[in-house]
């Protein structure tokens, strides 16, 4: 297999997600059916190019895309897209994908920013099966907090008491969303990033916990999510203030994320 | 005073509180995480140079919040401890409730209660009874508009609530009935794991926060480079020594590191070998009570095993090797040329002060000589993969560095973990209560189904919307359970 075969379908993904976006948006302003389901197809198509572009990755580098802050990227905004697919078929709400195509545009630049090399090989300390769970689990956890935080943004946007005017998915059903998005990434974030993560230092490094600044990036994030969390359980956070806390929680999300750039540590794989 | 006691300590414990706690964490970490970056961690060995550069207040705030290292301060482990004491309060005092209390639910004490909830409906059974003509029918329009009585007998009754509970148990309900003169009351209930899983996550995390100051306390780590052949004694385990037998890195074709592996005996006091094995990244080894880990390698500069060198002399157009060792000087062969070994760079790179090595991999290594001839000498780079830079000496001899064997030290991590065992309970046990917790849908469907009419409530559910779809859904299968099958 041509080694830039991956890159051509990424490439090809990106364009689509960018033109499903543009359809979405148009959808959006018009509301017509037609070109609703446009949109989806589109949107569909630019899934499947990235599916088959991780794929080839995959098997370029004989190891699954998650080695690489590019890698890790992709295969998170492979996990929102698939985040948005299930909740269109479950809810049938094509309006989302206004939110989550432009999300997934900006994470797709953000990665071809970053190092794409494809290294067949990887670091003696990746070479574990906590590697995968650790990584995919975290992936999927940000992917959803990334639908939270998208739910989020709409769920501000949206003009109170337009009633069948608006276009935009109903508050309860919004609030729904961000509330079963966080129910979804909280235990995979809890379980993945943290746990998964602990332990496989602890082979890896002889230590379950070493204050490096990506795990206490994400012992900030679990612990802004655990509170987030318990204020909507007892209700102090809902409605417009769960949509606002949704958003600030991706932007934690991110820094702890790219943090790895800045701060270093043990986790600086680019 | 009891009272007031009473109430200082549930608001201790109050759910308010405990967010609260959740909150000064969550600054407090991420103080910590900021102070982390703003901070050198070498604070305390230039805190003159930084008393200097940021003026003595803020040097000494540093010093005494212990900023370079914040997450080993006392203020943050205040603030761990406070957030442990208060997560095993919630536990102690929640436990009956969260454990044993919500495992079943409890009928309604009468039909009263059930009508202020949400998500409620009333119907009168002479309405289930008449089926989808019912809402057309003008009798039972009117008897549903001005409350008429349509008592049915206790047979009915029975038949009519077994009806329901069967609709309820095929959606995955456990149902719990009283029956009295009234009617019959009852609960149903789906999903109940959640409220123990709760219980268990907490648990969990208080048993990793007990491993982690277990850990923290009683551990410790160290790092040890060991030339390879040589022994050092196991740190803080005078019984014990480690032999590395042997190390090596295992590299692709293109020269991309896949392992570092040494080959490690464990001696005890007598010299006998105790334990021995490979250890590799990701792979440690169990030596009395700690644990080895390869971490990493290095090599010192000043040597190497033995280096070999091909020769040509020029003017008699002779050629062979000769082998060379650090420090030491080599004739080559019967001439009056002498060379030195000088200096050993395992992956050379020239930088503005001269030539270093980027990394401890032998990926460029390069071996600088001295040649003397003459009464002069001279000094050159002899590069084992490109040859082509090799210095041409005035000397009449052409050299070529043909092997070098670096020396290694491989470098393991020694540590002791007392409280690892605690941790793995810890995080089973809050995986397991996470999963219970999100894995679980609880809902709670109670009812009372009285003489004349049915009342059903969802008094308890996760997820609003759904639910919503799901009772509608529920009260028109009863509808026309009782409709038109004639359940009763």
């Amino acid at each position: 297999m041509a080694s830039g075969l991956d890159m051509k379908l990424l490439w090809f993904s990106f364009w689509m997600y960018l033109a499903a976006f543009v359809l979405f948006t148009v959808y959006a302003a018009v509301r017509r059916r037609g070109l609703g389901l446009t949109a989806t197809v589109v949107f569909l198509a630019a899934f499947g190019l990235q599916t088959a572009g991780l794929a080839a990755r995959w098997i370029i580098t004989t190891h699954p895309p998650l080695s690489t802050m590019y890698e890790y990227a992709l295969t998170m905004s492979w996990a929102v897209a698939l985040s948005f697919l299930i909740v269109m078929a479950r809810f049938r709400r094509i309006v989302l994908g206004v939110i989550v195509s432009p999300v997934l545009v900006l994470v797709l630049v953000i990665a071809s920013l970053l190092p794409k090399e494809a290294s067949k090989q990887l670091m003696p300390a990746l070479q574990s099966y906590w590697f995968y769970i650790h990584v995919t689990l975290a992936a999927c956890a940000e992917g959803a907090f990334v639908v939270a935080a998208g739910a989020g943004i709409i769920y501000l946007i949206r003009r109170k008491g337009d009633g069948e005017k608006e276009f935009l998915p109903s508050h309860d059903f919004l609030e729904e969303i961000i509330s079963r998005s966080l129910r979804i990434g909280y235990p995979l974030f809890t379980i993945g990033a943290l746990f998964a993560g602990a332990i496989w230092a602890q082979y890896a490094w002889g230590s379950f916990w070493s204050w490096d600044p990506k795990e206490t990036g994400s012992l900030v994030l679990w612990l802004y999510y655990t509170l987030l969390l318990h204020q909507n359980m007892r209700g102090a956070w809902r409605g417009k203030t769960l949509a606002v806390m949704s958003i600030v929680g991706l932007a934690i999300a991110i820094v702890s994320f790219v943090g790895n750039l800045f701060f270093g540590g043990m986790h600086a794989y680019v | 005073m009891n009272e007031k006691r009473k109430g200082a300590g549930e608001g201790f414990i109050s759910y308010r509180f405990a967010v609260a706690v959740i909150a000064v964490l969550f600054g407090a970490s991420t103080a910590g995480w900021i102070a982390t970056e703003l901070v050198p961690p070498d604070f305390l060995e230039r805190e003159e140079l930084y008393r200097l550069a940021w003026g003595t207040t803020t040097a000494k705030l540093v010093g005494i919040l212990r900023l370079y290292d914040p997450f080993h301060s006392s203020w943050y482990r205040l603030v761990l401890a406070l957030f442990f004491v208060v997560l095993l309060l919630c536990v102690v005092t929640r436990w009956r409730r969260l454990a044993i209390g919500s495992w079943r639910a409890v009928p309604p004490e009468s039909a009263d209660e059930l009508r202020k909830k949400g998500f409620s409906f009333e119907l009168s059974w002479r309405l289930l009874e008449s089926g989808a003509g019912g809402p057309k029918d003008p009798l039972v329009r009117y008897a549903e508009q001005f409350g008429r009585a349509e008592h049915i007998e206790a047979e009915r009754l029975r038949g009519h609530f077994s009806c329901i509970a069967a609709l309820l148990k095929k959606r995955g309900f456990s149902i719990v009935s009283r029956a009295d003169a009234s009617g019959i009351r009852f609960a149903a209930s789906s999903g109940r794991w959640r409220s123990p899983g709760t219980m268990l996550f907490h648990i969990g995390v208080l048993v990793i926060t007990i491993g982690g100051v277990i850990g923290s306390f009683g551990g410790w780590r160290e790092m040890m480079f060991v030339r390879v052949g040589s022994s050092a004694p196991l740190p803080r385990d005078s019984a014990l020594t480690l032999r590395v037998d042997d190390f090596e890195i295992v590299t692709t074709e293109s020269l991309e590191i896949k392992d570092f592996i040494s080959t490690l005996s464990i001696l005890d006091a007598r010299g006998d070998v105790v334990v021995s094995g490979a250890v590799e990244v990701n792979r440690p080894m169990k030596a009395g009570r700690c644990r080895i880990y390869q971490s990493e390698y290095t090599i010192d500069e000043n040597e190497f095993e033995r280096s070999r060198i091909r020769y040509s002399l020029r003017d008699a157009s002779r050629r062979g090797t000769f082998d060379l060792v650090p420090g030491s000087s080599a004739r080559v062969a019967d001439s009056t040329v002498d060379v030195t070994a000088v200096r050993f760079i395992p992956d050379f790179r020239m930088g503005p002060d001269g030539p270093f090595s980027a990394s401890a991999f032998p990926r460029n290594p390069a071996l600088e000589v001295e040649v003397a001839y003459a009464g002069e000498t001279e000094r050159g780079w002899l590069f084992l993969y490109h040859s082509d830079f090799n210095k041409p000496f005035a000397a009449p001899v052409d050299l070529v560095l043909d092997r070098i064997q670096p020396v290694y030290y491989t470098g393991l991590e020694v540590s002791a973990n007392p409280g690892s065992g605690v941790l793995f309970v810890g995080f089973a046990a809050a995986t397991l209560g996470l999963l219970a917790m999100y894995l679980c849908n609880p809902r709670v469907v109670k009812g009372a189904a009285g003489a004349r009419a049915l009342v059903v409530a969802g008094t308890e559910y996760r997820w609003k919307a759904s639910f919503e779809r799901e009772f509608a859904a529920l009260r028109e299968e009863i509808r026309t359970e009782i409709g038109h099958r004639g359940c009763s």
